[in-house]
């Protein structure tokens, strides 16, 4: 221990750095090609300037297998029609406590982490939380 | 491979043989499974193999959220966290059905069951319907 004091664990700590985007012009198929193939379970969607725009998750694909469009219907679609916005964002520097709270008061399942432009550098999931609650209590 | 005009079942998508906890598994325990199996729920039963409650990553995150929760952290287990009455689907449920049933109760898995009604024998999530809208692009 460098300090002599316990560092607060950060998002930055547990995030997942340069996370997989997906342009709000690109199509739904592509979405859910992401998603199933990183196995994750929501990415950030960005403009044609990297900003961020929205996120899209599961849940939203789930939504909209749930409507009465018929299948061929949805092909046509755009992440944009589909996205939950606007995304919610935290800080790399905020506590793993803070993040918590913030997922478990809204509801969601994940906060993007933006630099100065609104670009994504990151994402924190309920999964990451879960991979910091299972090493932290190795020894519970 | 999909005889019945109405459309794919449940049986067809679902994650069979799911890990499965009791109620007094530590929550401890749960966090681990649900971390190395790469999971985001698991169905709780009871002695008897019939079901009684969820414990999903939302559910520990609520834990880890509230501050009295997670200083009693190492001594709580399943069935102190757990979410109930489980939302269920059979084998023979219409997938669109299911579909409609997670959307509109806003939960990211179903309990798959047996004929008794209590038996789990799968699980029905999100991520299991989003690999269908990968295959159905194709």
């Amino acid at each position: 221990m460098m300090t002599g004091r316990m560092a607060r664990p950060t998002v930055a700590s547990m995030m997942t750095i340069s996370p997989v985007v997906i342009a709000q012009d690109a199509a739904i198929a592509g979405a859910a090609e992401l998603l199933a193939g990183h196995e994750i379970s929501g990415l950030p969607v960005v403009d044609a300037d990297a900003h961020l725009v929205g996120v899209i998750s599961q849940t939203d694909l789930v939504r909209l297998r749930g409507t009465s469009l018929p299948w061929a219907g949805w092909h046509g679609l755009l992440v944009r029609d589909v996205m939950s916005f606007p995304a919610w964002t935290i800080d790399s520097q905020a506590s793993l406590d803070e993040a918590a709270r913030q997922m478990s008061d809204e509801g969601i399942n994940r906060l993007i982490v933006v630099d100065d432009h609104q670009t994504p550098i990151g994402v924190i999931s309920e999964s990451d939380l879960l991979r910091e609650i299972a090493e932290a209590c190795d020894d519970c | 491979m999909d005889p019945d005009p109405s459309g794919p079942t449940v049986g067809a998508l679902m994650s069979s043989d799911p890990i499965l906890v009791w109620p007094d598994t530590p929550v401890s325990e749960i966090a681990e499974i649900l971390d190395r199996a790469g999971i985001t729920g698991v169905p709780v039963v009871d002695w008897n193999g019939y079901l009684v409650g969820v414990v999903s990553q939302t559910d520990l995150l609520r834990v880890r959220a509230t501050e009295d929760l997670w200083a009693d952290w190492s001594r709580l287990n399943a069935g102190h966290i757990m979410s109930r009455p489980v939302l269920t689907v059979t084998v023979d449920t219409p997938v669109e059905e299911a579909v409609r049933l997670m959307e509109s109760r806003r939960v990211h898995r179903l309990v798959v069951v047996a004929d008794d009604g209590e038996s789990p024998v799968g699980v029905l999530s999100a991520t299991d319907l989003v690999r269908t809208m990968v295959d159905r692009a194709d």
